[in-house]
């Protein structure tokens, strides 16, 4: 027969409940009261993330947060006009801001740049930015519209940790995120304090950094001055890879072109945008290395995406395509494309030209096609 | 709603602040309705599958504690097995078995499509404990073990879906859990205390030992094995993984119902670090173990009709454990692997009980024996549950040709140049020390025990597991055993 099983322990007096009900919820006060108190030490000022400000998005906040915008329009007697270059790691890697503004200053021109390009910078969340940024009419609004910006579930294939995601979005707007259902919204949105979940990851990384040099009893570490992330890389090529069974791949109904898609729905929010302040939104592409226009997307999908770009209210502009020695990987150009794009750029500013779609001269293979 | 994740954190805090000041009657329909918020929060159509659970079960406890004659007691135990069978049966095997009846209709040269006739279901998280939780009670009713069937459908429902342990278990048994549904709410201070520090020390195995476990061994298990040396220490690190996150699921269960009032029964004790396979599952997963001994192993006859037939019964549990697990080759396998090992075990019961005697001779040969004991149970276990981890069979069987039949060639290799074991494997096997270290004190030294007993070190120890876990984070995968 099997063992019998023991029936529930005695259970504690009505008067030891009372007081253990006391107890729990001083301590439940006491949680949530701690909460509130850190996160008022986690703004976005705080010393601490100084500290542990590590990741692109990161960095490109900083500096959003904290551009001398006046320095940028001190040209033209203090009038002078911006043009905000927001958008992904392409942006960051195709133009020289210091070379464009000297450019733009010699041939006496009414814009200086402000390069703000972030990885997987997708319009879902370099949106997120604008409310940082004083822009004025008469600036403009340039964006880049690379097709992996459309991938289906980009959220997913983007893997942003949720940190990252709260430091450009507030807590109400996760509720319009189309591409989320509703157990990820309210995931999401339910982690309050909000200003201590947005800064914790930085705040943790910080703390990290100064009990590490605490240990060794050295000097406190010196602030971390701003990486390639807001410049460029330097390095002349970055081994990549082009598979099939990569998650940069692009297949046959790999984009998402509905109003659901993330990026769509940042795309719409950063037009409004420009609409409610009177200023051009351009949107640009700089084609990726042909290698990876033949191999690492389906031709039905990167036809998609053309009649997409095409479809669009706002004007593309397609930048020039570069030789395949002038990326640094498989989308991102080293410091000769770079010399190029810039170039263009400045010609680009006073005549934009719209350019082409880039036509493909790589060997396409049989799964692509 | 994963434990892991803010959600539940801020879902847990709301619902202790409410809790604590209804009346009792009105707890019981607020915990169901909170379970059911929790169980939905994934497809709030799955809760139609727990209440259909519920809702028959109960009506058959009922139907067969009232029922006087015995065919019909058994038809209506049929009725609930049946139900709960043909849950489990339906969303978790119909793709197995039929794709294996079409596999050896191929082999048969039938040209038969797999994918005309498989519906690729998504298995409802949580129903094969709870199925197994509610057969336990119509079993235990038509059996006589429990005498008077629970007429509140309230709280009988609660039984079913109580949120910390609906997913994952432990499995209660209703003669445990039932009778707290009708008691009175009581609460003590001690209950609290153990309550907190159960449900931080289940977040700090969880995202603190287990998730970092995950990310490194997980890029070994997504392809075939392609090092010896790497495969057995992946080997090796999801053997402890899996133990912190399941039984971190547990601790924080076990933690949740204290805070709620109510006592879940443990589910693991100390199976770390054990000398014998027996006494491993003795230890490991108590309440589905038990589940099996006392349902299954128990009717097939147990132990009392010889040795061969035991033997044999428990070959036929394990298998069906393998099964309960999973519906795929690799967790039958990993099944009777088990099995194999246990009966293994009663075989050699002479030859080593005359090697224990001769080790016990003096205590360092004591020490050193047991221990041995230990670590060859741990890498029979760890071998095992190569079949567990592995996505499919073609990997499983990269694992065990690259760690037990390609030669000696990379572990001499490993042996002479230690920098050749990638560094993050090296650097995990630090976790796998430190949850031995804490295990050993836990059983030598009653480590807990000590901690709760004070109020000062209960409190240290709850400050510093909350900052670490703050520090790595709550976010992260999903439990192992969510899965089943």
């Amino acid at each position: 027969m099997p063992k019998p099983i023991p029936p529930p322990p005695p259970q504690p007096t009505l008067e030891e409940t009372h007081q253990a009900v006391r107890w729990a919820l001083g301590l439940l006060m006491t949680t949530v009261g701690f909460f509130w108190l850190l996160s008022l030490s986690y703004h976005p000022k705080a010393a601490i993330l100084d500290y542990g400000r590590s990741s692109s998005l990161e960095w490109i906040l900083y500096r959003a947060q904290n551009l001398d915008t006046k320095r940028y329009r001190s040209h033209n007697n203090g009038k002078g006009k911006i043009i905000w270059l927001v958008g992904s790691s392409t942006i960051r890697e195709s133009f020289d801001e210091k070379i464009i503004n000297r450019e733009l200053n010699i041939q006496e021109s009414e814009y200086r740049i402000v390069k703000l390009g972030t990885n997987r910078g997708g319009a879902g969340i370099v949106a997120g930015l604008f409310q940082y940024l004083d822009v004025q009419q008469g600036d403009i609004v340039v964006h880049n519209v690379p097709p992996n910006s459309y991938k289906q579930n980009w959220l997913d294939y983007a893997a942003f940790p949720s940190y990252d995601l709260m430091l450009v979005k507030d807590s109400s707007e996760f509720w319009d995120i189309n591409s989320w259902n509703l157990a990820e919204k309210l995931e999401q949105a339910s982690a309050i304090p909000f200003q201590y979940w947005a800064h914790h990851n930085m705040v943790m990384k910080g703390l990290t950094r100064w009990i590490v040099y605490g240990m060794s009893l050295e000097l406190p570490p010196p602030k971390r001055g701003p990486r390639h992330y807001l410049t460029y890389h330097r390095h002349e090529f970055r081994d990549f890879e082009l598979r099939k069974d990569s998650a940069n791949y692009i297949g046959k109904e790999g984009m998402d072109f509905s109003d659901e898609q993330f990026n769509i729905q940042g795309l719409r929010k950063i037009a409004a945008f420009c609409a409610e302040k009177d200023v051009e939104l351009r949107l640009i592409y700089i084609p990726a290395r042909q290698a990876y226009l033949a191999e690492m997307i389906h031709q039905d999908t990167l036809a998609q995406y053309q009649t997409f770009l095409e479809s669009l209210d706002e004007e593309v502009y397609f930048f020039p395509q570069q030789p395949e020695d002038d990326y640094l990987d498989s989308i991102h150009p080293n410091f000769r494309g770079r010399k190029a794009l810039t170039e263009y750029f400045i010609g680009w500013v006073d005549s934009p030209q719209k350019g082409k779609f880039p036509s493909i001269t790589w060997d396409i293979p049989e799964y692509n096609r | 709603m994963l434990f892991n994740s803010k959600i539940f954190i801020s879902f847990i805090l709301l619902t202790l602040s409410f809790y604590y000041f209804l009346p009792d009657r009105w707890k019981i329909w607020f915990l169901l309705a909170l379970s059911y918020v929790f169980y939905g929060f994934w497809d709030p159509t799955l809760c139609s599958l727990i209440a259909l659970s519920t809702v028959v079960d109960y009506w058959c406890g009922r139907n067969i504690a009232d029922t006087t004659e015995q065919n019909k007691k058994k038809r209506w135990l049929y009725l609930s097995l049946a139900t709960n069978l043909g849950l489990l049966g339906f969303f978790k095997y119909y793709d197995f078995f039929v794709g294996e009846f079409i596999h050896l209709l191929n082999l048969f040269q039938f040209q038969v499509h797999p994918e005309d006739y498989l519906l690729k279901l998504l298995l409802p998280v949580g129903i094969s404990f709870y199925t197994f939780q509610t057969m336990a009670y119509s079993i235990d009713i038509y059996r006589g073990d429990i005498k008077e069937p629970e007429r509140h459908f309230g709280r009988f429902a609660l039984y079913v879906a109580f949120f910390p342990q609906l997913v994952a278990g432990p499995v209660e048994r209703a003669p445990h859990l039932l009778p707290q549904f009708s008691r009175p709410f009581r609460l003590s201070i001690p209950m609290v205390k153990e309550g907190v520090f159960l449900i931080f020390l289940g977040f700090i195995k969880k995202v603190v030992i287990a998730d970092r476990l995950a990310n490194v061994i997980e890029p070994y298990y997504e392809r075939f094995a392609e090092n010896s040396v790497e495969a057995a220490w992946a080997m090796l690190l999801f053997t402890c993984q899996i133990y912190v996150d399941f039984s971190s699921y547990s601790d924080i269960a076990i933690g949740l119902g204290l805070l709620l009032g109510y006592h879940i029964r443990p589910n693991f004790n100390l199976p770390f670090v054990v000398p014998s396979i027996p006494e491993r599952w003795r230890r490991w997963h108590i309440s589905m173990s038990h589940w099996f001994r006392d349902y299954i192993f128990i009717p097939l006859g147990g132990s009392r009709k010889g040795a061969v037939r035991t033997q044999v019964n428990i070959l036929i549990v394990m298998f069906l454990s393998g099964l309960w697990h999973g519906a795929s080759n690799n967790f039958v396998v990993w099944g009777i692997g088990n099995g194999l090992t246990m009966v293994g075990h009663k075989l050699l019961t002479k030859p080593l009980r005359l090697l224990s005697g001769l080790m016990e001779k003096n205590a360092v040969t004591r020490v050193a024996y047991y221990y041995l004991c230990c670590w060859n149970t741990f890498c029979m276990i760890a071998s095992i549950n190569i079949f567990f981890r592995c996505p499919d069979w073609e990997t499983a069987k990269s694992y065990v040709r690259e760690i037990f039949l390609s030669g000696l060639t990379d572990y001499q290799n490993a042996l002479f140049h230690p920098t050749s074991i990638p560094q993050e494997l090296f650097d995990a096997f630090g976790w796998v020390l430190a949850v031995f270290a804490i295990h050993e004190l836990q059983r030598y030294f009653q480590l807990k025990d000590r901690i709760l007993h004070s109020t000062l070190l209960w409190a240290i120890s709850c400050v510093i597991m909350f900052e670490i876990v703050a520090v790595f984070g709550i976010s992260g995968p999903q439990f192992i055993y969510y899965q089943f």
